[in-house]
């Protein structure tokens, strides 16, 4: 049962952001090891990159390869016939970010510098 | 006598809502098959406790018992991120009663309750009990959430660890990364935690900032009930009445601030 009742309950939290045209640059490396990865998988799959709440710095950045949402408010970007989604509503956190992959054993995978970010964190996965 | 706990609940919906806090919070949320149930504490980039609300599962999300007594302000970046699958943070204070009393008092049919907290853990939170018609009810208060053992916006300013005010078993550093994680990671490998959070009362000055108490320094929580505060001194000082430097002082441990 549930602990709320019908009466009371607040509307959403309001969350205004400026949606961009979002532009990235994805590094020859990065490239080659998105098309390495998703070489197996069909034409309706896509990369998608997001930043979500959390992590040492206040935003975490999150990459992950699923099928194409159904939802819209994606925007699309072509690399190599592979397709990145970036949501809207984190256009504007990343927009000019670079995407790169570095092969090292430590500290190694895909890199993210982002001009957006007055911090972040030493590994990389978190900024603010 | 039952105490109506004003401070804010939220609700947050959808498949999202418990990845969202938890890559927030000093743990991951795993919620207690007991009352579905669970706390988080969540921290600033220097590892200062912001808020620490229970969580609690519901069929129609998340629910927050936040300990603040404003909305804390990192709803907004969850609300931004639960945004983008549809889902929301809603102010549910409205939606749910929340009471604080003695745990020998707890109502029957409460719809969820927590107990073992506060000074010496005797006190417990109650959710929509049914049956409390009878029961004197007042609001709480920070002079009373002093008394009991609770969390003031004192205590959640940005200047006190987990560790150092009752907290410490919420961080868990297995969560990963989170706002503050550095460190209490630190602290864990360096400097483990000697700290713990007392209630006194002293009927002396109410303007200093520490005391003695048995060769333990005690640093003073500044917000004052008409009796009690709150100090952080170190764990061996066992609870009791003590001759300080400002008169006589009884000292309490709280369990788990509540």
């Amino acid at each position: 049962m549930s602990l709320l009742g019908g009466n009371g309950l607040g509307l959403p939290m309001a969350v205004e952001i400026e949606v961009v045209d979002v532009d990235i640059t994805v590094t020859q490396s990065a490239e080659k090891a998105i098309l390495q990865t998703m070489s197996g998988d069909n034409e309706n799959h896509v990369l998608v990159i997001s930043a979500d709440s959390g992590g040492c710095s206040g935003y975490l950045y999150d990459m992950k390869i699923i099928e194409r949402p159904l939802e819209e408010g994606y925007q699309e970007i072509k690399i190599g016939g592979k397709s990145i989604l970036i949501h809207n509503r984190d256009s504007d956190l990343l927009n000019g970010i670079i995407l790169d992959y570095k092969d090292t054993l430590m500290g190694g995978g895909f890199q993210i510098t982002n001009p957006n970010a007055s911090k972040s964190c030493g590994c990389g996965q978190s900024f603010g | 006598m039952l105490i109506r706990d004003p401070r804010p609940i939220s609700l947050l919906t959808g498949d999202t809502a418990v990845e969202a806090i938890s890559k927030l919070s000093t743990n991951r949320i795993v919620l207690n098959s007991e009352n579905n149930s669970d706390r988080i504490v969540v921290c600033d980039s220097n590892g200062r406790v912001v808020d620490a609300p229970y969580v609690v599962w519901d069929e129609n999300g998340v629910i927050l018992l936040h300990c603040t007594t404003k909305i804390p302000e990192y709803l907004s970046s969850v609300a931004r991120t639960l945004s983008k699958n549809s889902s929301h943070v809603m102010n549910a204070t409205g939606a749910i009663e929340r009471f604080v009393c003695q745990e020998k008092y707890l109502p029957r049919n409460a719809g969820m309750s927590v107990n073992g907290l506060g000074v010496s853990g005797l006190y417990s939170i109650a959710l929509n009990p049914l049956d409390y018609e009878n029961i004197h009810v007042v609001d709480l208060s920070s002079d009373l959430l002093i008394e009991f053992g609770g969390l003031t916006d004192s205590h959640l300013n940005g200047n006190h660890l987990p560790h150092h005010i009752g907290l410490l078993e919420y961080v868990r550093l297995d969560n990963g990364c989170y706002p503050g994680q550095e460190i209490h990671a630190r602290m864990d490998s360096r400097n483990p935690s000697s700290k713990k959070l007392i209630r006194i009362n002293l009927q002396g000055p109410r303007d200093i900032k520490s005391l003695t108490i048995q060769g333990h320094k005690c640093r003073l929580i500044p917000e004052w009930s008409d009796s009690y505060a709150h100090g952080i001194t170190h764990q061996d000082l066992l609870d009791g009445e003590y001759e300080t430097e400002f008169g006589m002082v009884h000292t309490a441990t709280v369990n788990i601030a509540l």
